[in-house]
């Protein structure tokens, strides 16, 4: 059984009587523990494609299974229990909340979940000392470089234990090496067998993926593997 | 998301914007002062006017011409109230019949002006027999009361109430001296002690005259008398003395044209018609927390503008839709309620402290808890349109939000 199964999915808005077909009707599979780029120019629909993959927006119609179940249908309540139990999500921006330290940023999903966590705060600290941030928990994210946000992020976005990581344009506001360390991190995530979908419009960071979905305007144009 | 949670990311959010945060709790602060302030007015009047009723002596009756509650309106309102009238004659006849030992105090009252050489002053004066000092529990500090011989024999002797003494007396003894009521010459033949306000007005600032000179020299109609004091000399009984009175009148006049109220039905009838006078006041108080409520709404508004962005990063990361209701609304009434708190706190100061020394102030524990309950209300209410508009964003539209 796949992970995905994308069939023949649309997302049409319609902006001031204009019709646009973001996704013109795309069919693919991700398989269990794949590492993925979803590439294509601006306004190809790579970030729609994205969202309605991490059940943040749904499809206009088409059919999107993950793990064998229906979720093109789903309430918003149940949309948002899939959110928090079986994806972690890294933003280009970090979407950390300014308020709050570090470490409960981290700890923000357990607040939404609906199966218990044992120690969740000792699991967020575990967490932040894997991406190396062990002594800057305390700190807020004003405090710190992108670099540290985006790792702070992904701490966050595994604190559910997910199966899915989605990463949208994860290094786009990171200077090379911080860029560097972000896939690496990844990487890392990818071997302990979690599954990664990341978009991108960067060839060099496209290419660490195993697999590169290509899209333009709203169509899948290609799709390789390594 | 626990309790403890909620309430640490809504004072969270409170502090951050310390400054908005005050303004927005100030309507309420406002508001609810306003309730318990006024309520407190309301409460302390009605309270000092009930402690007059008990003051003017228990197992004290009134007698007024006209059915009901003429006491109260002060006039007859209709024309055959008007045509009803208490006479010498049935006076004479409660007191020949009613079985229990009584005393009957008559008298009527008109506005008056004294003078005594250049000095002039405006106040009442009560046209009576010997028993109305006995009756209204007046006391004689000098001189002497008015005594049977000045009603029988129209005497203009009057006795004046010590505020009277005071003005026009201010540096001899009054007793046996002369003063012009509304040009009539008087024997001042006494002094009364001062008793302050009590539920007819107050006897310090009165004169206390014969009253067949009422008659004979104010114009005053014949054999009409406006208010009758009965005094039960039991307390205990004056619930069958009314009755008594209550049939030998109605026999007597054909009709029930007249009313007898004792202390405890004046005491019922007063604090109903006080009770909606507070209510009043607290409705006015209430109209400004309404408008405290809608500076939450509009800041809770603004709130959930700003951070459309935090509504869409806590979505993605699984927060429901009742999850956002529930911080906003928590955060709307924890505004509101605080404001509330510190509302109650400063108007029971500024009650005791200052409006207590011009009117009579009463602060009751249900208008705290009523004021409190109310301003939490106010908080949910008015913040739940606010907060439904979050719980509804859509997560990607929020997450795009700059």
């Amino acid at each position: 059984m796949e992970l995905i199964q994308l069939a023949d999915v649309r997302k049409i808005y319609t902006i001031g009587g204009v019709t646009i077909d973001a996704l013109a009707g795309v069919s693919l599979e991700i398989g269990v523990r794949e590492f993925v780029a979803i590439m294509g120019p601006s306004g190809s629909g790579k970030s729609t494609l994205m969202h309605i993959l991490g059940c943040l927006d749904s499809p206009t119609s088409g059919r999107y299974a993950l793990k064998g179940r229906d979720v093109s249908s789903l309430r918003s309540d149940e949309l948002a229990a899939v959110r928090n139990q079986d994806m972690g999500f890294v933003f280009q921006a970090y979407n950390l909340l300014p308020q709050m330290s570090a470490l409960e940023n981290v700890m923000l999903p357990l607040s939404y979940a609906t199966k218990a966590v044992h120690d969740g705060r000792r699991k967020a600290e575990v967490l932040l000392e894997r991406v190396g941030l062990k002594e800057r928990m305390k700190n807020r994210p004003v405090e710190m470089s992108g670099g540290e946000q985006q790792r702070v992020a992904i701490a966050r976005s595994l604190m559910m234990d997910p199966s899915i990581i989605m990463a949208d344009e994860p290094t786009g506001n990171l200077n090379s090496k911080g860029a560097r360390e972000i896939i690496e991190i990844l990487k890392g995530l990818h071997e302990e067998g979690k599954t990664i979908i990341y978009v991108t419009h960067d060839d060099n960071i496209g290419a660490q993926a195993e697999r590169v979905i290509r899209l333009r305007d709203g169509l899948v144009v290609a799709d390789e593997g390594d | 998301m626990d309790l403890r949670d909620s309430y640490r990311n809504a004072t969270r959010s409170i502090a951050g914007a310390r400054m908005r945060s005050f303004l927005t709790m100030l309507g309420i602060i406002i508001g609810i002062a306003a309730v318990i302030l006024l309520m407190a007015v309301g409460e302390g009047s009605k309270r000092n006017i009930l402690a007059q009723i008990q003051g003017s002596g228990s197992g004290n009756l009134y007698l007024t011409p006209g059915a009901q509650s003429s006491i109260l309106s002060g006039r007859n309102r209709t024309t055959r109230d008007t045509a009803a009238k208490i006479t010498m004659a049935d006076l004479k006849a409660i007191e020949d019949r009613v079985t229990y030992p009584i005393v009957v105090s008559p008298a009527n009252t008109i506005g008056i002006t004294i003078k005594r050489g250049n000095t002039t002053m405006a106040g009442t004066g009560t046209f009576a027999t010997e028993t109305y000092f006995e009756v209204n529990n007046l006391t004689i500090a000098s001189g002497r009361p008015i005594v049977t011989s000045d009603v029988s024999n129209r005497t203009r002797n009057v006795v004046i109430g010590a505020n009277v003494s005071s003005t026009l007396f201010p540096d001899v003894s009054p007793v046996g001296e002369l003063v012009r009521i509304n040009g009539m010459s008087f024997k001042v033949v006494g002094v009364s002690a001062s008793k302050g306000q009590s539920l007819f007005g107050n006897s310090d600032n009165a004169v206390v005259l014969p009253l067949t000179v009422g008659e004979k020299s104010f114009g005053m109609q014949h054999d009409r008398i406006s208010l009758t004091t009965i005094k039960s000399v039991n307390p205990d009984n004056s619930g069958a003395v009314v009755s008594q009175i209550t049939s030998i009148l109605t026999r007597k006049h054909g009709a029930a044209d007249f009313s007898v109220l004792d202390q405890k039905s004046l005491t019922s009838l007063f604090s109903s018609t006080l009770s909606i006078f507070t209510t009043l006041l607290a409705a006015i108080g209430g109209l400004s927390l309404v408008v405290g409520g809608i500076g939450i709404m509009n800041i809770m508004l603004v709130s959930v503008t700003e951070r459309t962005r935090e509504i869409g990063i806590r979505k993605a990361l699984g927060a429901r839709e009742r999850d956002i209701l529930a911080q906003f609304l928590i955060e709307s009434s924890l505004l509101s309620g605080s404001g509330g708190i510190i509302g109650v706190v400063f108007s029971v100061l500024f009650a005791k402290l200052v409006i207590q020394r011009f009117l009579p102030t009463y602060v009751t524990t249900s208008s705290i808890l009523l004021a409190v309950g109310f301003s939490i209300a106010v908080g949910i209410f008015f913040g739940v349109y606010p907060a439904r508009k979050a719980a509804r964003l859509k997560p990607v539209e929020a997450l795009r939000y700059e």
